[in-house]
């Protein structure tokens, strides 16, 4: 046979792993990430709540966070990890990076989105009386979700290779697996076999997101 | 219903000050058609954009239905704006709603119930006449057919003053003139006060029962529409006029006879139904060589002018006081001599 060399138990809970990592942190990227990427819009210059020391500081810490490297993050985030989630190992451990490092990537995607609304439907809707969270609700992310959704998905799709990098350093997952499993004990077929379904989930992520940014864009 | 008194507002920049609104008086009665018309940067945008408070003055009072809205809470502008529609040149639908679901963002916003919201979006889909694009996203819709969905959606809460800024300018001719009659049929229908702005006179002259015009900020000059359109005062005022009135060439393209004077005539709605002419020529002796004529109308009724040629020798006078009691203005253009 040709895939002889692979445990299925082990190569199947280690997909189970990526994505429950990739999953759990989407959603909290989803949920910062959107947070964050409002307050960088709505403080900038000439917007709702024009705010400049909120918006610098927000603007750079996204920058900043942005530019370190993955892996190194990682290593900068051990003793915190350690001390929130009490172990470097298994699916929870590379949560924290996870989640740190895709916002800032996330947030500026979503600010950028926010910014393609056109300035005349904010207009039209505080000439009805709207408020700033009627306005945010029922315009801001509406007219920009087309964006907001293929972000996300660009996103995901990083955080999937992110959560494999992470798998070198502990953390569980089909990274962690090729890594121990293929790489140091020198079984190629481990390590094609975790390529495959890694591009498979990357696949899925993708074919998803674009399903549903066209769906909802009515722009033409 | 709507009286400015002497509002200003500066746009402040670290190196410019930008005066667009200066010291305007304005006062608009209930069911007007108010039209404001100037040039380019003018700040006709800047002054209703005063009305609803999408701007705030540095000075001057705005008040509308007797409430002072300078002064208004943050609570109180907002419900304030809910009875104050307004309809955009690039008309501002939100592309992701259909047009039932545009129309039912205001009603959202005041809080109807769903079934109030959609209950009265269907019947401002049938006054604007687009009941069979319910369910069509406004990409789909003409120019025509957004203001349309805009026009309703500003009057879903009922409001008293409807604001249009340049409502007609992205528009062709022909759609137009369809707006207009819309805007027209709410203003009669509903009696709906509207504030409208514009650069082109015949938007005012097609529509508007008062107009007000603006240069560098300033009202230089406001009132009937038949009277502005008649007897324009200000310099700018008769530009306007002319580009829209008179093809003012007449005296380049006639041939100068010296024996020959050109006089102008401006009749207004009532003369016009009087045989005037044939007056002039049978009871004053006028011999009349007519040069140009047009009559139009202005807000249902007809205002025209009559450039007529005539022996220069000929004595005005009483045909001056005739023409005074018929309510007709009499003006020499070019005396030959
Ligand atoms: N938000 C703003 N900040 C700074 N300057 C402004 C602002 N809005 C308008 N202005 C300036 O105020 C002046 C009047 O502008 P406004 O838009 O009211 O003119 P307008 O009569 O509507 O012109 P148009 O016919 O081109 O729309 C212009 O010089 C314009 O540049
Ligand atoms: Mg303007």
């Amino acid at each position: 046979m040709m895939l002889d060399n692979i445990v299925w138990d082990r190569m199947l809970n280690s997909v189970n792993e990526t994505l429950y990592m990739s999953f759990f942190s989407v959603i909290v990227i989803f949920i910062l990430g959107l947070t964050v990427g409002l307050s960088l819009y709505l403080t900038d210059e000439d917007r709702l709540i024009e705010n400049k020391g909120i918006y610098r500081l927000l603007s750079i810490t996204v920058d900043l966070l942005r530019s370190i490297p993955f892996i190194i993050l990682l290593i900068l985030l051990v003793p915190f990890t350690k001390l929130i989630m009490g172990t470097m190992l298994g699916k929870t451990a590379a949560l924290p990076a996870l989640i740190i490092g895709g916002t800032p990537f996330y947030a500026r995607m979503v600010e950028i989105s926010l910014r393609e609304v056109d300035k005349g439907t904010i207009e039209a809707s505080q000439s009805m009386g709207a408020s700033l969270i009627q306005i945010i609700r029922k315009v801001l992310i509406k007219e920009s979700l087309p964006g907001i959704i293929s972000g996300i998905t660009v996103t995901a799709i990083s955080i999937v290779s992110y959560s494999a990098m992470a798998g070198v350093i502990g953390a569980g997952g089909l990274g962690n697996y090729a890594y121990l499993y293929g790489f140091q004990r020198n079984n190629q077929q481990v390590v094609v076999v975790s390529t495959v379904f890694i591009l498979l989930i990357v696949l899925v992520i993708q074919k998803v997101g674009n399903y549903y940014t066209q769906k909802i864009d009515h722009r033409k | 219903m709507i009286k400015l008194t002497k509002v200003n507002k500066t746009f402040k920049d670290k190196t410019t000050h930008i005066n667009a609104v200066v010291n305007v008086d304005l006062e608009v009665e209930k069911a007007d058609i108010f039209g404001i018309v100037g040039s380019s940067g003018a700040g006709k945008s800047t002054l209703i954009r005063l009305l609803n408070r999408l701007e705030t003055p540095d000075s001057g009072q705005i008040q509308i239905s007797g409430v002072n809205i300078t002064k208004l809470t943050k609570e109180e502008l907002r419900h304030f704006r809910m009875q104050t529609g307004m309809i955009f040149q690039h008309f501002n639908l939100l592309w992701s709603r259909t047009v039932l679901q545009n129309i039912m963002l205001p009603l959202e916003i005041t809080g109807c119930s769903k079934t109030e919201q959609i209950k009265r979006a269907r019947e401002l889909l049938k006054l604007v006449d687009l009941e069979d694009k319910a369910h069509v996203y406004p990409s789909e819709l003409s120019g025509g057919q957004k203001q349309r969905v805009g026009i309703a959606r500003a009057l879903a809460n009922k409001p008293e003053v409807l604001l249009c800024d340049e409502a007609t300018s992205a528009l062709d001719p022909k759609t137009t003139d369809n707006i207009l009659s819309l805007l027209m049929k709410i203003n009669k229908e509903l009696d709906i006060t509207i504030v409208l702005i514009t650069h082109e006179m015949n938007v005012i002259r097609k529509i508007c029962n008062r107009v007000a015009v603006m240069n560098n900020g300033e009202v230089i000059e406001q009132g009937d529409v038949q009277e502005i359109f008649n007897y324009p005062k200000h310099e700018i005022t008769k530009e306007f006029v002319a580009k829209e009135l008179v093809s003012e060439t007449y005296g380049t393209k006639f041939k100068k006879d010296h024996s020959k004077k050109l006089i102008k005539l401006v009749f207004t709605n009532d003369s016009t139904r009087i045989p005037l002419l044939r007056n002039l020529v049978v009871n004053y002796g006028l011999n009349p060589n007519i040069i140009e004529a047009k009559v139009r109308s202005v807000q249902e009724s007809q205002i025209g002018f009559l450039i007529v040629e005539i022996d220069s020798s000929f004595n005005l006078t009483e045909v001056r006081d005739y023409l005074k009691l018929q309510n007709v203005k009499l003006e020499v253009l070019n005396d030959a001599r």
